[in-house]
């Protein structure tokens, strides 16, 4: 009975523990004046190289890349998920963070000091902080939600289109 | 004795959350990321005065008629259907009236629409690897632009076929042409070339027939088509129009999706098309909702009913260098229609605003035979969820524009409300009501609708309605399936995309007297049973409303 009892015990902690790697960690935004969740898919990703979806296991290695097919310095994307499941549509960050803020010299003062850039996005009150593609505008949406006259900070998102 | 059940336990939900967030992936369409150049670098400010598009003189008349080419192959031009003619010998073609198609770019050197292209005015916005001012496209995947073009402003020259606005003006910008576009580029697509382009064709959206919500408006693109809207034009605005999606049909692929599920038809300034076929009645893949303005031929699955149009050389299956195809459908080509429509309704009176436009392509629609007939405020006195108000009536609609004085200034009444509403997993139907008041607005064009429901496990099962003070519905979603991407996962799945929030929209309402009443949310949570066909139920947590807005757009 004891024997079972840690078997099971220790097999649940396992399997939570695995679990907990596999469950996507939320993700927040600001658009449109309101906040956006999203659930990061760490285990997914683009490969920017060849625009193709990278399905689990996700490749780290040159070799795992090669056996895929990918190129050997082909750089992924986390993707982010518009619902919790892992088949749920996502979004890419592709590059660039969105901006829409009273305060441009905030913004450029930011920029500045991470050796980016703040320009107009071409619409009055908007800007583009010139992030890179990934977690680089992920973050800095992030931190720059909190500037003050921030309004709204998104990553500027690769949406998937369809011909109708 | 206790212990076995708690580690099955144990390991059934992991299994149950694994399998809810690990991933999965095979339902993931190609993405493609150019991670140098996606970024379009120049979006456009509008240009609100001295702009071409409002303030030149109209270009004297110019004549079109049946009978080059293909076009008596060309049905939906013909007696029984948009019958043109008439307005093209009394003088209209559309000439002047420039009309940008956003879709996957197009050959700007076709011999059926070199001469109605604007030259410079085209951009390559996702970089096919050519000039900035070419979106030709480089592969012959990208052959839908060519073929939208060709509906909306084939030349009148004697080759090919005939655009429904023959002599009007085309550029392109070629979003689609990477199968992925970022929000600077969206709104790059929408308000490049504003101070020449009155319309923007959109014939593309979010996925089709995964059933998903998609309530990821890009700031910039919302923001782009307000501007664009309420400021080009000499305040007149740009008209958009964007296909309803052709997710309208429950099959093993596709999940009787509606258009309301989709952000781009949600924009209170996009007008949506849907699909009718040859006999009026609504194409079987055209997805409704309500934010349906109109319908217009599409075409059916059956390839007899398609439209005749231009096709990217070597991509057709007519003409020496298979430059013309018979075989376009879908919402894609409805929506090209109503975009020409649009330029000879603007040739026949410049002074239109784009508000102008729907409200008469609402007040003259044609009854079609689609049920069930809801009742509406405007035009034929009927609206359906597949077809809005009604069939598209070209001719109608230039004759009314001729005269038609202008609708008074646009105003905008919000009004949000929080709610602890909580709405059982049992089928029941729970409803809040909400007042906007102070609000001058006299009748109604358009209503923005915003939920927030918390812990929901999924948006499939709810069915949401908007009833008005007059007691007109709008239904906004109702209980679906959802699917993986066509051709990747056909079986079904849960949704999973949450309404927290997520803003519907409604044309539903147009003409409708504001009145003094509540506006009325009902919303159902659905029994999910584990399978389709299956008996065994699922149960699922209860749900709350925390919020809910209406924003009324009228006049």
């Amino acid at each position: 009975m004891t024997t079972s009892h840690t078997l099971g015990l220790g097999l649940a902690v396992l399997l939570l523990a695995a679990c907990a790697q596999a469950t996507p960690p939320s993700y927040q935004w600001h658009e449109n004046g309101a906040t956006r969740h999203g659930w990061l898919d760490i285990q997914n990703g683009i490969d920017t190289s060849s625009g193709q979806a990278v399905q689990k296991p996700y490749p780290t290695t040159s070799r795992s890349k090669s056996a895929l097919g990918l190129p050997r310095d082909s750089k992924l994307l986390p993707i982010v998920r518009l619902g919790p499941a892992g088949d749920a549509p996502y979004l890419v960050p592709a590059g660039g963070v969105i901006v829409q803020s009273t305060d441009p010299a905030a913004l450029q003062a930011w920029a500045s000091k991470r050796q980016l850039h703040a320009s107009p996005a071409g619409i009055d009150g908007y800007w583009r902080i010139n992030t890179a593609p990934g977690n680089d505008s992920l973050e800095a949406a992030t931190a720059l939600a909190s500037l003050p006259g921030v309004q709204s900070a998104s990553p500027d998102w690769s949406r998937p289109r369809q011909r109708r | 004795m206790n212990i076995r059940p708690i580690s099955c336990v144990l390991t059934t939900l992991f299994l149950a959350a694994c399998g809810g967030g690990g991933g999965g992936g095979g339902s993931n369409a190609p993405v493609s990321i150019d991670t140098n150049t996606n970024a379009y670098k120049a979006v456009p400010v509008v240009v609100t005065s001295n702009s071409a598009n409002c303030d030149s003189t109209p270009p004297p008349a110019a004549v079109a008629q049946l009978g080059e080419g293909y076009s008596g192959q060309q049905w939906h031009l013909q007696a029984a259907s948009l019958a043109l003619e008439n307005t093209w010998l009394g003088g209209n073609t559309g000439q002047g009236v420039v009309v940008s198609v956003v879709d996957d770019g197009v050959e700007l050197n076709h011999e059926d629409l070199a001469a109605n292209v604007l030259a410079g005015q085209s951009r390559n916005i996702v970089d096919n690897g050519k000039g900035t001012l070419d979106p030709s496209p480089t592969t012959r995947d990208n052959d839908h632009g060519t073929a939208v073009a060709g509906l909306i402003a084939a030349a009148a020259n004697g080759k090919g076929m005939l655009g429904i606005a023959p002599n009007a003006r085309l550029v392109a910008h070629n979003l689609l042409a990477a199968n992925g576009s970022s929000d600077l580029q969206d709104a790059a697509a929408m308000l490049h070339g504003n101070a020449v382009v009155s319309v923007v064709n959109n014939s593309w959206g979010n996925l089709d027939g995964t059933g998903e919500l998609y309530p990821d408006a890009g700031s910039l693109w919302r923001q782009s088509v307000i501007n664009g809207a309420t400021q080009a034009r000499c305040g007149r605005g740009i008209v958009y129009f964007v296909a309803a999606g052709n997710g309208g049909e429950a099959t093993s692929a596709s999940s009787d999706e509606r258009s309301n599920y989709d952000y781009l038809n949600n924009h209170p300034m996009m007008m949506t098309v849907g699909s009718i076929n040859e006999n009026g009645s609504a194409s079987s893949f055209t997805e409704p909702g309500s934010n349906v303005l109109i319908a217009a031929e599409g075409g059916t699955n059956i390839s007899s009913t398609r439209l005749l149009t231009t096709a990217l050389s070597q991509t057709g299956n007519l003409g020496n260098s298979n430059q013309y195809r018979n075989n376009f459908a879908g919402t894609s080509a409805a929506t090209p229609l109503v975009s020409g429509t649009a330029a000879l309704m603007l040739r026949a009176n410049p002074a239109l605003s784009w508000r102008d436009i729907r409200w008469i392509l609402a007040s003259t629609a044609r009854t079609d035979l689609e049920t069930p007939k809801l009742p509406a405020a405007i035009g034929n006195g009927n609206f359906t969820y597949r077809t809005g108000f009604g069939r598209l009536d070209s001719n109608a609609a230039v004759a009314m524009a001729r005269t038609f004085p202008g609708l008074p200034p646009l105003k905008k009444c919000e009004t949000t409300q929080t709610s602890s509403l909580v709405i059982p997993d049992n089928d029941a139907e729970v409803s809040d009501r909400l007042s906007v008041s102070n609000c001058s607005i006299n009748t109604i064009e358009y209503v923005e609708l915003t939920v927030s429901i918390q812990n929901a496990v999924s948006s499939s099962d709810m069915n949401v309605t908007l009833d008005s003070p007059a007691g007109r519905n709008s239904i906004l979603t109702t209980r679906h399936t959802c699917h993986g991407e066509p051709g990747w996962m056909p079986s079904a799945r849960r949704c999973s995309v949450p309404m927290n929030p997520f803003t519907f929209g409604s044309v539903r309402h147009l003409g409708e007297n504001f009145g003094t009443g509540s506006w009325t949310l009902r919303i159902s949570d659905t029994i999910r049973t584990r399978a389709p066909n299956s008996m065994e139920t699922v149960s699922e947590p209860v749900t709350t409303l925390r919020n809910w807005s209406i924003t009324v757009w009228g006049h």
